[in-house]
């Protein structure tokens, strides 16, 4: 017996046709990860690059909240692969494409597997920009986009709050000397807060790729189903400079 | 076109790779395992396969052979163990644990206890079980 795994081979095929694979990260919940990914999608696509969104939470997947996206039933197309549905111009793949908003209850081995799996058949037809949206914590999905993604690009986000700041420096640690880390965002900016994180910044020696204020409505849109609308009207402006810091830091 | 096809390439960049390193250029044969969970179309992985193959030049593979292994679940609550023939699945359920198998965690519990804590011991996927060099 030997047991060769060809999956690891098939996930550095398929992701060699994306140029720039950017890893949206915060080891804490709730920082705005979600909102940002998604945020910095549609953004990307508004430019005209080619963009694509992988939303790696499988416990809490949440991207396709944001872009209004409910499928009935399966929802992908098989292509030597799977070639996952573009929804505002966005290639995007989301658990829920597979088993709608089910829960699904999984051990580390088996989101490693999952992982390698979907990694190994999605097909993202030569992006220019994959954001992939990540789950809170530094466990399997976090591992794993390290040590099987090629040259992932890192982008931090934080809140003002201490315990958000915290958990960026200690995240900023683990990842500085070996990994790129592009920069970070602040999110839920209010008042005097941007002043933390950009002393957080200078302190950690990692770029400051500027802030997203706090939409006081920013929930009532995403209830309603009208974020794409309200992402046109007035979040997008917020956050083109934030993906023109990032694509010329490139 | 099925996503057998991905699975087939790599399978061969997998070979392929293991043949640079170990320095081998001809294998007799070469046996692949297939969980009956993932429900592969044998025939069009074999075909795709095949069809990649022939175009190397490096590296010869005279015969690919293939078994299936049967899929096994193992309650981590009460201890049960179950086959796929004990649990009843939709079409759609059937279609998403083939791409992914890890899946039917969001299809199925225990059947014994309704747990959702088991395991897949046997299986899920495609693995590479054997491999023997040399001419035919
Ligand atoms: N800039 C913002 N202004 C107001 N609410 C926000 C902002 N960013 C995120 N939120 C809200 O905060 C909550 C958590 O955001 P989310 O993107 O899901 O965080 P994460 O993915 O890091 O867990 C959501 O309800 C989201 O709508
Ligand atoms: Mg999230
Ligand atoms: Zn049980």
């Amino acid at each position: 017996m030997m047991d060769i795994d060809p999956r690891k081979y098939g996930i550095r095929r398929n992701l060699s046709s994306v140029n720039n694979i950017l890893i949206i990260l915060s080891s804490k919940g709730g920082v705005g990860k979600t909102f940002i990914s998604t945020s910095l999608a549609l953004a990307l696509r508004e430019l005209n690059y080619s963009s694509a969104l992988l939303d790696l939470d499988f416990t809490n997947p949440g991207c396709h909240l944001f872009l209004n996206y409910r499928p009935k039933g399966l929802d992908i197309t098989e292509e030597k692969g799977i070639v996952p549905p573009e929804i505002f111009g966005i290639k995007f793949l989301s658990i829920i494409s597979f088993i709608g908003e089910r829960p699904l209850p999984l051990r580390g081995t088996d989101i490693t597997n999952l992982f390698i799996e979907l990694l190994a058949i999605a097909r993202w037809g030569g992006a220019e920009y994959l954001i992939i949206d990540t789950p809170p914590g530094i466990r399997d999905e976090i591992l794993n986009i390290l040590t099987y993604i090629d040259n992932p690009k890192i982008i931090l986000v934080t809140t003002p709050s201490i315990l958000s700041i915290t958990s960026s420096r200690m995240i900023i640690e683990l990842l500085r000397g070996k990994y790129r880390i592009l920069g970070i965002i602040g999110n839920m900016l209010v008042e005097n807060g941007e002043r933390l994180i950009k002393n957080l910044s200078t302190d950690m020696n990692i770029k400051y790729l500027g802030g997203i204020k706090h939409y006081s409505q920013l929930d009532n849109y995403l209830y309603n189903g009208e974020f794409p609308k309200v992402f046109d009207k007035y979040i997008k402006n917020d956050v083109m400079d934030i993906v023109r810091e990032i694509v010329t830091s490139l | 076109m099925v996503h057998e096809w991905s699975l087939a390439q790599a399978i061969a960049e997998a070979l392929k790779s293991y043949s640079k390193r170990n320095k081998i250029s001809v294998y007799r044969e070469v046996t692949l395992s297939i969980g009956e969970l993932q429900n592969i179309d044998i025939e069009i992985l074999l075909e795709a396969l095949e069809n990649i193959i022939h175009e190397w030049k490096e590296v010869k593979i005279y015969n690919i052979k293939y078994e299936v292994e049967r899929a096994e679940f193992l309650c981590k609550e009460c201890g049960y163990r179950w086959r796929l023939d004990e649990m009843s699945l939709s079409d759609d359920e059937r279609e998403a644990i083939h791409f992914l198998p890890e899946l039917i965690h969001a299809f199925v519990r225990c059947v014994k206890c309704g747990s959702p804590d088991f395991s897949i011991v046997e299986g899920r996927g495609i693995k590479i079980s054997r491999i023997v060099v040399g001419d035919k």
